[in-house]
């Protein structure tokens, strides 16, 4: 029985394998066993660590010879353990934590009614046969009368990917038309919009930033349960709670941004924040520093001039790279190409209720788009002429030019976003020169202090001011996930345990073996018989045509001998020699592994069962 | 004087000369690591870091970088004997590896694969935020794999280890299964399917003389070898000239592989020495 | 006398041996010995595949090594990831050795980090970590990724990442790239993924130098091209900073052919030592025989 039951499973196991490489409905079978194969491979590991400790842990009781080297063992295994296994050190995953958001625990159990919203509808029950998407499963739910859907639930508020999720379900039109009446009933109210949201799998209620008066009335005023106003509780007071950050001087040209002036107070040595900072406002409070423009001709060399003249000079190399780089910077023509491309009228895609009004009034052949009724917005003569006046001139605000675009020609929503953003994606000045001054150190070349100075002022500015408003970020910040960082995260001791004892240790065990090869070299290879002398012939080409060594012994050799060069040599013996050996043996071997692998299969090897004596 | 006492010099004056480039190096490199600040995560700043007046000095790297080379030098020391400094480097690397790999198997696979399968809602809120914490149908059948990774676990118990054979079972088999498939495909019809090359290779030319003899050749090697190791049948007369050629083909590939093996070894030992001059103390040629 | 000190050198202590090799590969590096270098047929192969490639495709990256071959297999890593960010594809890294993440974060810092920091994570580059399993791990994603990576090693959900929609399985790459040390790598790619799929997977590969000659027979039906140790290294290097770096690279860029100095001179010693050591042999033995 010990060892009937295990002969059974490998061999099931193995037959399971090869019938999934033939029949391709059992694919998933396979897919199966080898995902349990991978996870056992991992618990292999701990299998492996656990038998480490128990046989140094016995060696340092017994105190038998050598026990203080299996003491650092344990030791060194313990702590790198420890601080792995409990991710000391490490902070919480940024992508996970939802910053700038404030979340007040609420399941969806504790939903008011009155989030609860109701469809009728008049569906075929087969369609509720497949598998809801987990991302809906807890707050979607029908109602099933005689084979027919009857109603469709939602509790709490849908999102757009719940909604997708729904939609993608099933194509037939009468379902995705009622998912989208259903998620336009269960839409979050205007007031709310952008602001609150609920997460179901994190099952809580989230506001961005900091909840106004207006938004808490019409918070309260969705309903009086008690769970939903405990939350709304927690959520003002927690979204209004101040945090103050002390800062060293900010930068000239910051401003406090319109959109956050009633959230901030910033005083000489110091910024009061009403509320968590999030990803959008850090970016609004460090996005200060002025932003790179195209350079004239004249003012690419203006530029060369005044750092050449500091101290240290430059030499031509470094003149040109300066040149090169600041001329490769973003120029007008992009720009208004990138309004030509927004200006591009679209297609309106139909909603699938339009759709199935459409089929249903008897259209055989839908469009699922319609074609744009007005014509694209290119830019004209003068609205061209004016970006590309505007852009050189460094004392003209950028972000002013939509009113003057608007006013010369004919000007699209689309186009004054696509200019933000393509703005946004521009260098500011301090990184562009911190390229430079990287670029210019390369080859052995250097730049004296007042260069640097020059070149770096502002990119230490910058990156100071960075620093700081993440600082800000992270203190005003509620830690929802402490477990949820990287466990081989740069900087924690887990990784210093890695990059500093883990990596060198290892690294140099195995350079160990150049020095083994060379002394095999020496004492053990000797050419005693002709196959032998042929074995060290051609490591004697490959190890000279492998190298530059091989190309200047036979560079001399003319053109019609050229077959005879070292390298080509190399390259016959690589490709040709070496292919047809190791084809063989390839074929060899895998006829053993076929062998033995049907042998371990059918029981007839047996040998890992052990020596049955246990 | 003793051997002692010259290693005991020896050794000072190495690590005299490692202070003192530490401290005179003019770029103030050497035995050092910077770091900077970046989303508020440490990491490697480098010079334009430095000469921007943001990098500082990471004390806790420092020692690292220390570490590490004193680690390196110690396995070195090997070269000349073994000897307890060689020994307490050793005892490190098999304790740091062996936590090492358990850690990364716990946080990348069963974490992850396998309780956040079984108990996705406990996982999702302790340390997998992006998950669903609903749990999928087949979610239920990964108790199997469980209940075999703690029978594999009871190998460390001597008198359960019994158990153990059971997933033990699993994974030779499964093993035997995957690989079965695989290398009839891969290396023995596929590696037969490409020895398919034209003995003579027309152009539009004519024939492509060279080519028609490398192909010829490499058919010809082939067989050979593959003559060479059937051993059912005699190797005499005919048979033992093919396997003969088949013989020397094989140890020309040995030569081969044996010129390619020193050209691994030989770069790994070229990073160490790099690690210890240009990182470490930063000796650079130029 | 000739015959004592001849018996003296073949039985020299292996240490004197020893102390040669750490010469010949220290004194280069402190020299900074660097070499010209042509690229062979199969580089060029690997970087015309590459080049193949359109902005926006998708690219596996499996960096399976880990720091006991990072010497020759980490400026392959560096020049794969420069290459691709050039040429503006999707890069997927994974690995199948349990020391490789830290290598992929490497070769994310050093190249994408520093040189390229307009591109997104998430959206241009993706780290899905480590899994083991060995073959195993080939063996589902070849058809079914998610059944294993269910986030990226950072632990978001896969479904969130952008540049992970739409993506069923390894086959939805357009190019797999095997930056192997051993077992398991480029061999496991070969038999699991492009062998069962030889139309949906495109693979090239560079490994150590002692996997290369084994590898050889799969090229070129089942390995487009292969990189052989550090060699192969130096070489793809020289290909993509000819093609795409103007004036003196980093020295990051620069590591293959860096490496080829002490190996010339280590070559030379290591065919020294041969004909030494048989000299000595065949002398000693002719000695012994009168």
């Amino acid at each position: 029985m010990r060892r009937t039951v295990p002969l059974l499973i490998a061999a099931i196991c193995g037959i399971v394998l090869i019938v999934t490489a033939f029949i391709p409905a059992t694919v998933s079978w396979g897919e199966t066993a080898a995902v349990w194969f991978d996870i056992l491979a991992a618990i292999a590991f701990i299998l492996g660590g656990g038998n480490l400790l128990k046989i140094h842990l016995r060696r340092v009781s017994d105190q038998s010879e050598g026990w203080a080297y299996s003491l650092i063992t344990v030791v060194t295994f313990l702590l790198t353990l420890g601080v792995g296994l409990f991710k000391l050190g490490i902070s919480p995953g940024s992508d996970q934590e939802f910053y700038g958001e404030t979340f007040a625990h609420l399941t969806v159990e504790q939903m008011p009614e009155e989030l609860t919203f109701d469809l009728p509808v008049s569906l075929a029950a087969e369609l509720l046969d497949e598998e809801i998407p987990a991302s809906v499963r807890q707050q979607f739910s029908v109602k099933i009368e005689d084979k027919t859907v009857t109603q469709l639930r939602f509790r709490g508020w849908m999102n757009g990917g719940q909604r997708q999720d729904l939609l993608n379900l099933h194509q037939k039109l009468d379902w995705q038309c009622a998912i989208e009446q259903l998620a336009d009933l269960a839409a979050i109210p205007d007031q709310l919009a952008g602001e609150v949201r609920y997460l179901p799998d994190h099952r809580a209620l989230s506001v961005s930033g900091s909840l106004n008066e207006e938004e808490e009335t019409f918070l309260r005023n969705i309903s009086d349960s008690q769970s939903w106003q405990r939350a709304t509780d927690r959520l003002v007071e927690r979204s209004r709670a101040v945090t103050s950050y002390p800062i060293s001087t900010p930068p000239e040209s910051f401003l406090v941004p319109q959109s956050y002036e009633d959230r901030i107070i910033l005083t000489e040595n110091n910024i009061d924040v009403i509320g968590p900072v999030g990803p959008e406002m850090k970016a609004a409070l460090v996005d200060v520093f002025p932003r790179t423009r195209p350079f004239t001709e004249e003012q690419v060399q203006q530029y060369v001039d005044e750092l050449a003249a500091l101290p240290g000079g430059l030499t031509d190399v470094q003149k040109n790279t300066t040149a090169g780089l600041l001329k490769s910077d973003w120029t007008a023509d992009q720009l208004i190409a990138a309004l030509n491309d927004a200006g591009v009228r679209q297609e309106r895609t139909k909603s699938a209720c339009e759709l199935l009004a459409e089929m249903q009034a008897g259209e055989k052949n839908l469009q699922l788009t319609v074609p744009p009724t007005e014509p694209d917005v290119t830019l004209n003569a003068a609205q061209e002429d004016y970006i590309q006046q505007t852009v050189s001139n460094s004392d003209s605000d950028l972000s002013a030019m939509v009113q003057t675009l608007s006013t010369l020609g004919d000007w699209l929503p689309a186009q004054e976003a696509a200019l933000q953003s393509f703005l946004q994606k521009t260098p500011t000045i301090p990184m562009r020169n911190r390229l430079i001054a990287s670029a210019l150190i390369t080859g052995g070349e250097t730049l004296s202090e007042e260069q640097f100075e020059f070149l770096l002022a502002g990119y230490r500015e910058q990156h100071n001011w960075q620093e700081q408003m993440y600082g800000l970020m992270v203190k005003s910040h509620q830690v929802k996930y402490p477990w949820s960082g990287e466990y081989i995260a740069v900087g924690s001791p887990f990784w210093w345990s890695y990059e500093y004892a883990f990596k060198p240790l290892t690294a140099t065990m195995f350079s160990l073996l150049a020095f083994y090869v060379a002394s095999a070299a020496f004492r053990a290879f000797r050419a005693k018989n002709f196959e032998a002398l042929l074995l060290l012939g051609t490591a004697f080409i490959i190890l000279l045509g492998r190298t530059f060594a091989g190309v200047m012994l036979t560079s001399g050799l003319p053109e019609s001998l050229s077959a005879f060069r070292l390298e080509n040599i190399t390259m016959f013996i690589m490709s040709i020699i070496n292919t047809a050996g190791n084809r063989a043996i390839m074929i060899g071997i895998s006829l053993g592994i076929v062998s033995t692998s049907l042998k371990i299969l059918l029981g007839v090897d047996r040998s890992y069962l052990g020596s049955g004596d246990e | 004087m003793t051997e002692r006492t010259v290693w005991t010099i020896l050794i000072l004056a190495m690590i005299a000369m490692a202070f003192s480039r530490t401290m005179f190096d003019p770029s103030q490199s050497a035995g050092r690591e910077y770091v900077k600040q970046v989303d508020g995560e440490w990491v490697k700043a480098d010079l334009i870091d430095r000469n921007a007046g943001i990098a500082e000095v990471s004390y806790d790297r420092t020692a690292g970088l220390w570490i590490a080379a004193v680690f390196t030098l110690c396995i070195f020391s090997f070269m000349y004997r073994d000897n307890p400094f060689y020994k307490v480097a050793e005892s490190t690397v098999v304790g740091v590896s062996a936590a090492y790999y358990m850690v990364v198997g716990f946080w990348s696979t069963l974490v992850p694969n396998l309780f956040a399968k079984l108990m996705p809602g406990v996982i999702q809120q302790w340390a997998m935020p992006g998950l669903s914490p609903e749990i999928e149908p087949t979610g239920i059948y990964y108790i199997v794999p469980l209940i075999l990774g703690i029978m594999l676990l009871m190998r460390l118990v001597p008198s359960m280890s019994w158990i153990s054979l059971w997933p033990l079972a699993f994974i030779i088999g499964t093993t035997a299964g995957l690989r079965m498939i695989a290398y009839l495909e891969a290396d023995f019809l596929s590696q037969i399917e490409n020895s398919f090359v034209p003995l003579i290779v027309f152009t539009e030319t004519g024939i492509d003389y060279w080519q028609s003899f490398q192909n010829t050749f490499m058919i010809v090697s082939i067989l050979s070898c593959l003559v060479y190791f059937f051993f059912s049948i005699e190797h005499k007369g005919a048979v033992a000239g093919v396997s003969k050629f088949g013989i020397w083909i094989l140890m020309m590939t040995f030569g081969a592989m044996f010129g390619m093996t020193v050209m691994g070894r030989i770069a790994l030992l070229a990073i160490r020495l790099e690690f210890l001059f240009r990182e470490w103390m930063n000796i650079r040629p130029y | 006398m000739k015959q004592i000190i001849i018996n003296k050198l073949a039985n020299l202590d292996r240490r004197w041996v020893f102390l040669s090799m750490l010469l010949a590969v220290a004194i280069p590096i402190l020299l900074g010995l660097e070499f010209p270098e042509t690229p062979t047929q199969q580089a060029i192969n690997v970087f015309d595949e590459v080049e193949r490639l359109k902005e926006g495709d998708r690219v596996l990256l499996a960096l399976d090594y880990d720091p006991s071959s990072e010497g020759e297999l980490s400026p392959m890593a560096t020049s794969f990831v420069l290459h691709c960010a050039k040429k503006k594809v999707k890069m997927y890294f994974l690995t199948l050795y349990p020391g490789g993440p830290p290598m992929i974060q490497q070769a994310i810092q050093r190249v994408i980090l520093t040189d390229f920091p307009n591109l997104v994570y998430g959206e241009d580059y993706v780290d899905l970590g480590y899994k083991p399993g060995y073959e195993g791990v080939v063996k589902v994603i070849i058809t079914n990724l998610r059944e294993l990576y269910t986030t990226d090693a950072r632990g978001t959900n896969i479904d969130q990442i952008p540049m992970c929609q739409g993506v069923e399985s390894i086959q939805d790459m357009d190019l797999l790239i095997a930056v192997s040390a051993g077992y398991p790598g480029c061999k496991e790619w070969v038999q699991y993924a492009k062998t069962p799929f030889p139309d949906k997977i495109n693979l090239v590969a560079g490994v150590t130098g002692v996997q290369a000659p084994y590898l050889y027979p799969y090229v070129p039906k089942q390995l487009i091209g292969l990189l052989g140790a550090i060699k192969g290294a130096a070489e793809y290097e020289t290909l993509v900073v000819g093609k795409y770096i103007e004036g003196e690279p980093k020295a990051v860029y620069q590591e293959g052919r860096r490496r080829m100095g002490p190996q010339l001179v280590a070559h030379l010693l290591m065919v020294f030592l041969i004909i030494a050591g048989n000299t000595l042999y065949f002398l000693q033995s002719s000695h012994k025989k009168s």
